[in-house]
């Protein structure tokens, strides 16, 4: 006969996070600490007893229900108690635990500002803006990390939003494009130069055309592929700086 | 003392013989201000009473509330000695504390004497050392001030013979500093290789003049706080009659080893060993700590008067009412010494007028130090002339600024409201009187009351009327800056006028260059309008006219033109001034930010104001958009934020340690483990095989194997040495023909690099010579001009690097059959994103080469951007950047910090604590050497950039301010610990412990850089699962 539940009866976890594997139409949980989970995943947690509260597996922590033998044998195959565990840990769900997403919260965060400001510069000056300004602004912007998006997505979703609290550009692309003048119809150049921010020096040699553009990256991709198109791959695409920004020390 | 018209004071100074310009120097906290509070009281500018308190010359409220000086400020005060002869006295107080000594060194330019100030208490501090050296230097006549006297009788409670033994220990330091800056100069003007003089040079110059001495009336004895100062000579005056001496006798024996025999009435030498009462306890000290006895300590009512009589002074009746002690000392002493009197007298008696400017001084002020005299033209030469003999008539106007000076514009003489004459005020006052008058017949009941009403709206409409003018013109220029720059100057020549038409010569002007002295054409001068000129009147200012040479004195209007420092002449033969001799140069390095990002504009408008108003600091934009901010030390840098707060800006800002940039490389594997012991290798481990990366495109079709090699240190200073010409070779455009000049320069670089590199290990993977692998070199990264190298050892032909000529080929010769040139730029531009972002934390990397050992395509026939992979090209890059990051984690990794090099001047008491701060700081000693002559050491030193925050706070404070460090940037140097170290070997694993707890310095920096950029940092989010804080137990 079960017991009756009372609060004075009633056990409550602590400092216990629960990872859960369901194999074989069974559900196999392990009680693990708290905040260490992620680390033992990331590998710079290599005790398992700093990770395990037990290496016993169960079918329902709380309840303090122990799996069978024969169910483990069932889905895990001929394993030890201790392999089975590190293979729920390595497989099976849980819940992150505050901390954790605090820190990979605010990882994210770091890296994304920090792409931000390698990415951008203030148009004013050609020169990027301080990690710490991004941050700031990012923050009165009300922007908040997607975590279920990489950083570059989120990146590109921050400049979109930065765009209205600040004077923000992305850096600019620097680029070469080289094809024969008559490919494309002569329309090529055309609409290679709408594409681009700028053109800062144009030459013929012969019947070959040379551009030497600044471009945002975003058209990179576009103008790539325009180019092969146009010209059946007879074009030529250089890359001359990734990014075109001041870098030196100025003294006021 | 009526307070004295500035108009009157005008007229003074164009009579150079009654002008002094002198400067107040002392240690912090010395009584400088206070100093100069009673001389301006003695001006009747401010009250005697708050002499001392005021702090008149403190005019920033940040001065105020902090109780110490941090700019030098100047008053004009006049001055009338016993035999009535006027003076005019430039007075420039000037901070004390190290972080302003900018400010001092700009104070001491602009005088000729100077009054350093020494608490008897304290004694000699350092910064009382730094000055004697800048006035030294600068070659100022200084006089000595020993300052709160009034400590040793009170607080001390010294006897008057204790007390005169502790002056004359005092006056013995002081003058030992003095002596030891002389025995150094002299010994560094020395000619040491002159083998045959064997006597040192000190004995043969006389340095007499040199010292502070009473007797030669160069050294007064004060309490500035209570008001009273004197100098031998006074109490020799006074006693002269009495003692039957005569007064110039009495001067020489006053102060010193000497007691009086009252029966021969003579002064007799060896007071001490006769264990006499010397002349100055028993005729000086005895006579104040007496009236400090019955004043401050017996409160002795009733024989005050008696001795105020017999001492001449005339005590109201008001004065011996007051309980407060401090006040009627003041009252008392401040009548029979006046501190003004003894002060200025010796000011005036000592310190030269401005027209006997030395023969030498003027030569080190007008001409720069490294020129032979006799190349410059004779025309610069006959300046001199007009300079000694400042001449106010000389067509040769020559004025030096030596700062700028923000000044509100309400204080502006010409936007504040005049003050009414006594004849407007009568007007006033009649006028008033008759509308009373006009009201009484009309109400005819004349009350008392409506006469003071009167006077009321008297007062009050004469306010509105003052404010009137001052609105309209605040209202007006809404678009000017509320700041206007006063440049604080000195007329070395001639009679500056308003209006006048200078040259404002820059540091580079040269008069030996014909060039630079034709009018209109001279490159490093402009010429300039002089504005509205003023006097400096502690914080205000008053209009001025013309003034002529000698004097101090503030010039408007040349906002545009001057930075810091200018040198202004009416003719192009003058030369620059040299430099201002700063003791200290700036290094505490913050970055400073708006805390509303939108303010950025205002911020850099407001730096710049800040680099143009403080002499001492340094403004900088970094490469990673951080506005950087070097100053002296932490609260120079709070003065500065608040300057920025509270006026140039009017935002909030965030100071914060400014970001350190690392490098990353690779090191040749090691010999030894961490405890020097041998690491036995096995032929496996040798393989360098093992350490290529291979890598292939995502559609598998392209293969490349690269590896990654330490290129040697010569090498690498090479490339980086020639940075700027690889930037100018990439950035030229293709097929444009390399200058001559150019191509021999990358020729000369060529065989310079392929020395650097004969010493180069290459495993045998190749076996071109060295001048071949230079040829093959595919491009150097990041940015195409680092020293990462990309070398091709494959069978493909890459473009070549050095030319841009044969740039073009690449793209053009389409019918070469090797498809890989179609995508050259993408292996290219992988490698550069490799090298400007290491695996270790994302910083670039230093001095690596990448050799491209393999290379391979293998379309056969298929296309290659089909598969769904995306563009080839983009497949390229992405292979040839992860290759490359493969090939530097094969090999040990090393982290590259910046170094400062770092010069100390400290005596010998401090060495030790002085190598402790550096220790902690994990910088290295290169050198310390003794210098000759004084107990100094010069210590240099190297200390990585990253701990050099707060260093020179911490420095000050373990050596007690004696140590002041200068930083310089040095070079790059390779952090000889792997970040991911961990021990390994017995002996390792025996003396770190399994953890290695004492921390890896080269993984707590990456760690640090990749915790800002938000990277993997290899650290638990908690340490010990068990001790975290769990939930009670009832919820």
């Amino acid at each position: 006969m079960s017991k009756i539940f009372t609060p004075t009866n009633q056990i409550r976890l602590t400092n216990v996070a629960i990872v859960r594997l369901k194999k074989a139409g069974k559900r196999f949980e392990i009680a693990c600490y708290k905040n260490k989970v992620l680390s033992w995943r990331n590998n710079s947690e290599k005790d398992i007893d700093e990770v395990l509260q037990t290496h016993t597996i169960f079918t329902n922590v709380s309840k303090g229900q122990a799996a069978k033998k024969d169910e483990l044998q069932k889905a895990f195959g001929p394993k030890d108690d201790t392999e089975i565990c590190k293979e729920i840990l390595s497989k099976g769900e849980l819940q992150v635990s505050e901390k954790e997403r605090q820190s990979v919260l605010d990882s994210q965060l770091n890296s994304i500002v920090n792409s931000v400001a390698a990415l951008c510069v203030n148009p004013e000056t050609r020169r990027p803006y301080p990690a710490t300004i991004i941050e700031k602004s990012l923050k009165d912007a009300h922007f908040s990390v997607k975590m279920n998006k990489n950083t570059k997505q989120n990146t590109l979703e921050a400049i979109k939003m930065l765009r209205e609290h600040l004077p923000i550009e992305r850096s600019r692309m620097k680029l070469r494009v080289s094809f024969a003048g008559k490919e494309g119809g002569g329309k090529l150049k055309e609409n290679v130069i709408k594409l681009a921010n700028k053109v800062e020096h144009e030459e013929w040699e012969d019947a070959t055309l040379h551009l030497t553009l600044l471009i945002d990256p975003g058209q990179y991709r576009v103008i790539d592929e325009l180019v092969r198109n146009e010209t059946k791959g007879k074009g030529l695409l250089e890359l001359l700086e990734l990014k075109e920004v001041v870098e030196s020390d100025e003294l006021f | 003392m009526p307070v004295v018209d500035a108009g009157d004071l005008a007229l003074l100074q164009a009579k150079q013989q009654q002008v002094r310009n002198i400067c107040i120097l002392a240690h912090v906290d010395h009584g400088k201000t206070t100093l100069a509070d009673s001389l301006v009281a003695s001006n009747g500018i401010i009250s005697q009473r708050m002499a001392g308190k005021l702090r008149y010359m403190d005019s920033r409220q940040d001065e105020q509330e902090r109780g110490i000086t941090m700019k030098s400020s100047s008053i004009s005060l006049y001055y009338q000695d016993n035999r009535n002869a006027d003076y005019l006295i430039n007075l420039i107080d000037s901070p004390g504390h190290v972080d302003f000594s900018s400010e001092v060194s700009t104070a001491v330019r602009l005088c000729d004497g100077a009054i350093v100030v020494v608490d008897v208490v304290e004694g000699v501090g350092p910064q009382t050392r730094a000055c004697l050296k800048q006035i030294y230097e600068e070659q100022l006549k200084p006089v000595l001030l020993l300052n709160k006297l009034d400590r040793l009788i009170l607080e001390k409670q010294l006897t008057p013979l204790d007390a005169y033994f502790h002056l004359s220990q005092l006056l013995e330091q002081v003058n030992a500093v003095l002596g030891s800056i002389f025995a150094s100069d002299v010994l560094a003007k020395e000619d040491i290789n002159d083998k045959q003089n064997y006597e040192s040079a000190l004995e043969q110059v006389d340095d007499s003049e040199l010292y502070f001495s009473p007797a030669a009336g160069n050294v007064v004895f004060c309490s500035a706080y209570d008001g009273w100062a004197f100098a031998v000579s006074d109490f020799a005056a006074m006693y002269a009659e009495r003692l039957e001496m005569k007064r110039s006798e009495l001067e020489q024996v006053l102060w010193g080893d000497f007691y009086y025999n009252s029966k021969k009435k003579t002064a007799q030498p060896g007071a001490q060993e006769k264990a006499k009462k010397p002349m100055f306890v028993q005729f000086v000290l005895e006579n104040i700590w007496s009236l400090y006895d019955i004043i401050a300590i017996r409160k002795d009512k009733e024989k005050l008067p008696q001795i105020a009589e017999k001492l001449g002074l005339k005590l109201a009746a008001r004065d011996l009412r007051v309980t407060d002690v401090k006040l009627q000392i003041k009252t008392v002493l401040g009548q029979w010494l006046p501190i003004d009197r003894s002060v200025l007298e010796m000011v005036v008696r000592h310190v030269p007028p401005p027209h006997q400017i030395n023969e030498e001084r003027a030569q080190r002020l007008l001409y720069p130090a490294n020129v032979e005299l006799n190349t410059l033209p004779a025309a610069t030469l006959s300046l001199k002339e007009c300079f000694k003999s400042c001449d106010a008539r000389s067509e040769h106007v020559i004025a030096f600024v030596s700062k700028m000076t923000p000044v509100h514009i309400s204080q502006l003489p010409q936007n504040r409201a005049k003050r009414l004459t006594d004849q407007e005020l009568q007007q006033r006052r009649d006028e008033v009187r008759r509308r009373i008058e006009q009201r009484k017949q009309q109400s005819e009941q004349p009350t008392l009351e409506q006469l003071t009403q009167g006077v009321e709206q008297l007062s009050t409409q004469a306010e509105k009327v003052d404010e009137a003018p001052a609105e309209q013109t605040a209202e007006q220029p809404a678009e000017l800056p509320e700041y206007e720059f006063i440049a604080f100057a000195r007329v070395f020549s001639g009679t500056l006028r308003r209006g006048m038409q200078l040259y404002n010569l820059t540091p580079k002007h040269d008069p030996r260059q014909p060039a630079h002295r034709v009018a209109d054409t001279a490159p490093y001068a402009t010429q300039v309008t002089v504005g509205e000129l003023y006097m400096f009147m502690g914080g205000e200012l008053q209009l001025l006219d013309e003034v002529p040479a000698g004097n101090i004195v503030g010039i408007g209007g040349l906002e545009a033109h001057i930075v810091k420092t200018a040198t202004l002449s009416s003719t192009l033969d003058c030369s620059s001034f040299s430099e201002l001799s700063i003791m200290a140069t700036p290094i505490l390095r913050v970055a400073i930010e708006p805390v509303q990002p939108q303010d950025m504009p205002k911020l850099v408008k407001g730096l710049k104001l800040l680099n143009q108003a403080d002499a001492c600091v340094q403004v900088s934009v970094a490469p990673t958009g951080e506005h950087v901010i070097t100053t002296l030390g932490e609260v120079h840098v709070e003065k500065c934020v608040h300057d920025l707060e509270q006026s140039y800006a009017k935002i909030k800002v965030n100071v914060s340690k400014p970001i350190v940039s690392f490098r990353e490389t690779i090191v040749e594997e090691a010999t030894v483990d961490m405890l020097n012991e041998a690491i036995v290798k096995t032929a496996d481990d040798k393989d360098i095989n093992k350490k290529i990366a291979v890598q292939q495109t995502l559609n598998k079709l392209g293969t490349l194997r690269v590896l990654a090699l330490p290129l040697p240190a010569a090498a690498v200073e090479l490339l980086e040495q020639h940075a700027n010409v690889f930037k100018e070779l990439a950035a030229t455009p293709r097929n444009t023909l390399l200058s001559e000049k150019f191509s021999t320069l990358l020729a000369s670089i060529k065989s310079q690099l392929s020395v650097a590199l004969a010493e180069w290990e290459l495993h045998n993977l190749t076996s071109l010579s060295k001048a071949e692998l230079v040829e093959r070199i595919w491009a150097l990264g990041p940015r195409n001009c680092g020293t990462n190298i990309l070398l091709n050892l494959t069978d493909y032909e890459q473009p070549d690097f050095w030319s841009a000529q044969s740039k073009s080929s690449d793209t053009d010769v389409r019918n070469t059959s090797d498809t890989r040139r179609d995508f050259n730029s993408s292996l290219v531009n992988g490698f550069q994103l490799t090298t400007s972002a290491g695996p270790l934390c994302e910083e670039p990397m230093q001095g690596v080469c990448f050799a491209v050992l393999d290379w391979s395509v293998h379309s056969e026939g298929e296309d290659l951007n089909a598969r769904g992979f995306g563009p080839f090209s983009g497949q390229v890059l992405t292979a040839a950047k992860e290759v490359c990051r493969q090939a530097f984690q094969n090999q040990p990794q090393r982290l590259v910090t910046p170094m400062y090099s770092c010069n100390i001047v400290v005596n010998t008491e401090m060495l030790g604590k002085m190598y402790a701060v550096i220790g902690r700081r994990h910088g290295k000693i290169l050198s310390s050497d003794l210098t000759q002559g004084s107990g100094n050491f010069a210590v240099t030193c190297l200390l990585p950039v990253i701990e050099s925050f707060n260093f020179a706070q911490e420095m000050r404070k373990q050596t007690s301010g004696l140590a002041c460090p200068q930083l310089m940037f040095s070079h790059w140097e390779v952090i000889d610990i792997d970040p991911f170290w961990l021990p390994t070997t017995e002996e390792e694993l025996m003396h770190f412990g399994e953890k290695a707890d004492s921390a890896n310095r080269a993984k707590v920096y990456m760690d640090s850089v990749r915790r800002r950029k938000g990277l993997f940092v290899d650290e638990q989010v908690v340490e010990h699962a068990e001790k975290q804080r769990t939930l009670s137990k009832n919820k």
